[in-house]
């Protein structure tokens, strides 16, 4: 499975957490409220598109509501496989960080 | 940032827009551009539009490396998809495909050719830094009430014009003298010497590798030789200030050495001397004498002075200042002296000739490539059909219709390159190019694929424009109208037009060189062996001529001061007779002759007697030909008084006319004077059999007498057959242009053919279904293409008759321009379009109409 990159991990876990609201700006906001990084519009497309390609999101386009200006707008979903790919992810660094403490342990 | 409301009074700004759209994928552009746009529109409301400004554009910049990224990615997926169909397409049709590429590819490939002997010939003298103000002094005088022309000026006539006239900056003198004897030790050439004065240095650009161009000419016996001359007598070793033998008296010493001066130069010499030795080598040039006209003068104007002016104000300067009434001056700028003949016309006539061919080789090639390539996409309908379901938009069919045809015509230009660098050696040898003049690539390369690439683009502009806007669901049903058929029947009728044209003119172009090749010159030519007399064979003239006709087969000989052909040397106006109109001009061309001259060439006599060694006083005599006597308006010639130069005679004989001058020229009024001293060259008539021999007697004759010069000997025939070069050379070119004119037309015809029977697929399946015959079907297409070719004649024949005309205006005797030569020309091109269009009528009418209404 392929690796995901830390960027792919924010997007893919906003996308997970904003649930059935996820479209670009709400994923960005999402990122930014939680990590504090703000990313700008393009840098969040990207990696959503390479991870649609990857079949890690799924897509549906909604019809335009006043929300985002009356346009019809790209949802985004975590798929079955982008759930794995993440789940994957988390157990690989979970054994890295296991025993880790915010403060220094040795002296 | 919450999406507060709509402002659409509010737009993003113009350059960040546009950016965005080229950067921004188009599938999801709607999408995405709403979101800048959204948080544009915000901050414009809330914190104002500079800060909003600043947001927009750090969106963009940050997001760029990974924009420009996909973007690029993307691009490249769809190009290998394209690729990969216009590979399969290509495939698919490879006679067309091949045609079509092939056609664009050899009017390219021509184009460049013609353009480089173009530039060959008009880039001639070129290279002087001051070529712009350089020129010469030319001098016109009326003989009879013809205007003449000469590029000759008396010695003092330079020095004079540059103390007289401010605006000449510099005048120099120039002349050069060929079949000089060159000697160092043992190495022996005949040469041609160029004699200058030094002001040629600082007027003309001649790179010195050794010596001091200021003095070089200054100093007399010195000498200054190019590089291949240094070759030739020196090898490897340092030529300076060794000296070298001039006719085996004259001692000269190298004091530099010049980098070879280009053929085609109008100062092109091997060695260079100055200009005061030839008084020394030929008394003649004396620096006093006004009334020698032999050397050219060049000056130099001061920058920004109009020449055309000076060359006014000059005009009457010999009268004014030497009472020479009859003798006008005028300038001819350097850069038009190689192009334009005095009297007009000269190799510009030629230049324009073929520049007009290239441009409709390249013209009529374009256009097939256009024609065919259109008429190809309309197989391809349904391919774009099928892209527009699965969601291809029609910026991307656009790009990819474009990009295949503009890629096709990159390649054909590719093509056109490989085969103008093989065919460069072999036009080299047929225009005469020297190796040392490259192909010019900087200059006519970028133009070359700048006109590749329009070509492409408006050979896919139709089906990127038209067929891409076209609905989907009509375009899978079926076959769609493409192109505009009068258009591209008037495009076919135009090339066809110019196919004929040149062939007319490449007829009528043989026909004048047979003509002038079979014309009766009034004297006989064949089996005549000149060889140029040197000092120490005139100095033993009468044993010399005895040995030579000892041998069986030397039939005759004569010594005279031109061979027959070349325009005789001496012409005087200094003449009286007997009756003599005081107001008269005349001109008089003279060539010396022995006794034998007249049957040695065969010349019959129309009255009179030839010059005999029966006679005693015959020197004292007169022969004159029919024109002269004719323009003297003398009533019974014969034992007139005549007068050439002070010196009194009697006419006693008329010879019949003969051409003693290229054919360019009618027959001028001559003299044939007994006179010994002017001889220049032995003409010898020796008979048909056992050639070598005869030529090795005369070898051997002559090395006795003159030991020390080398050989050389031409057969008369040869040399006038030479005389009519340029026009044979511009016939084996046509011969060429008018092959590949036609083979670009019937490309474009066959592709039009192919077209046309496509769309009448179903009419010719339906006539068959109701009874018509194959062969009635193939008359039904190839009428249509008939009447176009033969409206193609009514361009084609004007236009020929107008170029051929001017073309022979260049001849005083020409062919006949007969009608038969243009209908030939017509039935020729009609048969030749009736068949490339069989390949596709026939086709089409043995078909089996079932496959063709298969989709009724």
């Amino acid at each position: 499975m392929k690796e995901l990159t830390l960027q792919e991990q924010y997007v893919l876990l906003a996308v997970f957490h904003m649930k059935n609201n996820a479209y670009l700006l709400s994923i960005r906001d999402y990122i930014l409220e939680a990590t504090g990084k703000d990313l700008a519009i393009g840098t969040v497309y990207v990696p959503l598109e390479r991870l649609r390609r990857l079949g890690y999101l799924d897509v549906h386009v909604a019809r335009p509501t006043n929300k985002v200006g009356g346009r019809s707008t790209k949802y985004y979903r975590l798929t079955e496989s982008g759930h794995r790919a993440l789940t994957h992810t988390k157990r690989r660094l979970d054994r890295l960080w296991e025993g880790f403490s915010a403060a220094p342990s040795s002296k | 940032m919450k999406p507060t409301g709509f402002h659409d009074s509010i737009h993003i700004p113009a350059v960040a827009g546009l950016l965005l759209r080229i950067l921004l994928p188009s599938g999801d552009y709607d999408d995405l551009i709403g979101y800048y746009r959204i948080g544009y529109q915000d901050l414009c409301s809330t914190r104002g539009s500079k800060k909003a400004r600043i947001w927009l554009w750090s969106q963009i910049l940050r997001a760029l490396p990974v924009l420009m990224h996909m973007k690029i990615l993307g691009e490249m997926i769809m190009f290998t998809n394209y690729l990969k169909t216009a590979v399969r397409n290509f495939l698919r049709h490879i006679t067309y495909s091949f045609i079509n590429v092939l056609g664009l590819a050899i009017g390219f490939a021509c184009c460049l050719l013609i353009f480089f002997w173009v530039h060959h010939e008009w880039s001639c003298d070129r290279h002087h830094v001051q070529a712009d103000n350089i020129h010469q002094v030319v001098i016109q005088w009326l003989e009879g009430d013809r205007t003449r022309w000469a590029r000759v000026t008396p010695p003092p006539l330079a020095a004079a014009l540059k103390s007289e006239f401010p605006e000449i900056d510099e005048a120099a003198l120039f002349t050069t003298e060929d079949r000089i004897l060159v000697e160092h030790g043992e190495t022996r050439f005949m040469e041609t010497i160029g004699f200058a004065s030094p002001e040629l240095f600082s007027i003309f650009t001649v790179p010195l590798r050794k010596g001091d161009p200021v003095t070089a000419l200054s100093n007399p016996s010195s000498m200054i030789i190019d590089e291949h001359t240094a070759g030739k007598y020196f090898g490897t070793e340092d030529p300076l200030g060794r000296p070298l033998v001039l006719n085996h008296k004259y001692i000269f010493q190298v004091v530099g050495i010049m980098r070879n001066i280009p053929e085609n130069s109008v100062i092109h010499c091997p060695l260079l001397v100055p200009f005061q030795d030839i008084q020394t080598l030929f008394d003649r040039g004396r620096m006093d004498n006004w009334g020698e006209y032999g050397f050219r003068t060049f000056v130099l104007l001061r920058d920004g002075s109009d020449y055309e002016a000076v060359s006014a104000k000059l005009d009457r300067y010999l009268e004014e200042k030497h009472e020479e009434e009859n003798i006008r001056l005028s300038l001819q700028p350097l850069t038009r002296i190689h192009l334009y003949a005095l009297e007009g016309g000269g190799a510009i006539l030629y230049i324009y000739i073929f520049i007009a061919v290239a441009s409709f080789i390249l013209f009529i090639a374009c256009v097939n490539f256009i024609n065919l390539t259109t008429a190809r996409s309309a197989h391809r309908v349904r391919e774009i059909g099928m892209r527009k379901v699965v969601g291809a938009d029609r910026r991307q069919l656009i790009l990819q219709f474009l990009g295949e045809s503009v890629f096709m015509a990159l390649a054909s230009s590719i093509l056109a390159l490989i085969m103008a660098a093989v065919l460069l050696a072999p036009l080299r040898q047929l225009a005469g190019i020297p190796d040392s003049r490259s192909f010019p690539f900087p200059v006519i390369i970028p133009v070359f694929l700048a006109v590749a690439f329009l070509t492409g683009l408006l050979a896919g502009a139709y089906p990127a424009f038209v067929l891409s806007s076209f609905r989907p669901a009509g375009m899978l049903r079926s076959r769609q109208n493409t192109g505009s058929p009068f258009l591209r029947k008037m495009l076919v009728v135009f090339q066809f037009a110019v196919s004929i044209s040149l062939l007319i003119c490449m007829t009528l172009i043989s026909r004048q060189i047979d003509y002038l090749s079979r014309k009766p010159l009034g004297f006989e030519k064949d089996h005549v062996v000149y060889f140029p007399l040197n000092p120490e064979l005139l100095n033993q003239y009468e044993p010399l001529r005895h040995e030579l006709l000892a041998h069986r087969n030397v039939l005759n000989l004569t010594g005279t001061s031109n061979y027959l052909g070349r325009n005789p040397i001496w012409s005087t106006e200094t003449l009286d007779w007997e009756g003599k109109d005081p107001n008269l001009r005349f001109n008089l061309y003279m060539i010396s002759v022995d006794h034998e001259f007249a049957d040695t060439f065969r010349i019959e006599m129309a009255e009179g007697r030839f010059y005999s060694r029966e006679f005693e006083n015959d020197d004292k005599n007169f022969i004159l030909n029919e024109t002269a006597i004719q323009d003297m308006g003398l009533a019974s010639p014969l034992g007139k008084e005549f007068q050439i130069h002070g010196t009194r005679g009697r006419i006693i004989g008329i010879v019949k006319d003969f051409h003693f001058r290229p054919l360019h020229r009618e027959v001028q009024p001559l003299a044939l004077i007994l006179q010994r001293d002017w001889h220049n060259f032995m003409a010898i008539k020796i008979d048909a059999a056992d050639v070598p021999d005869t030529i090795a007697h005369i070898e051997q004759v002559f090395k006795k007498f003159s030991p020390l010069y080398p050989f050389e000997y031409h057969f008369l025939d040869q040399t006038l057959d030479r005389m009519y070069k340029s026009e044979s050379r511009s016939r084996s070119l046509f011969q060429y242009f008018v092959f590949l004119a036609g083979f670009i037309s019937c490309l474009g015809l066959f592709g039009l053919a192919s077209f046309t029977v496509e769309k009448r697929t179903n009419e010719i399946g339906v006539r068959k279904v109701l009874g018509a015959s194959a062969s009635g079907i193939v008359v039904l297409l190839s009428r249509e293409f008939a009447y176009w070719v033969l409206a193609a004649n009514l361009i084609a024949w004007p236009l020929a008759y107008i170029v051929i005309g001017k073309w022979l205006e260049n001849f005083a005797y020409r062919t006949a321009v007969r009608v038969d030569v243009f209908m030939y020309s017509s039935l020729v091109a009609l048969l030749i379009a009736l068949i490339t269009v069989s390949f596709q009528t026939v086709k089409a009418a043995v078909s089996d109409p079932i496959e063709a209404l298969r989709y009724e």
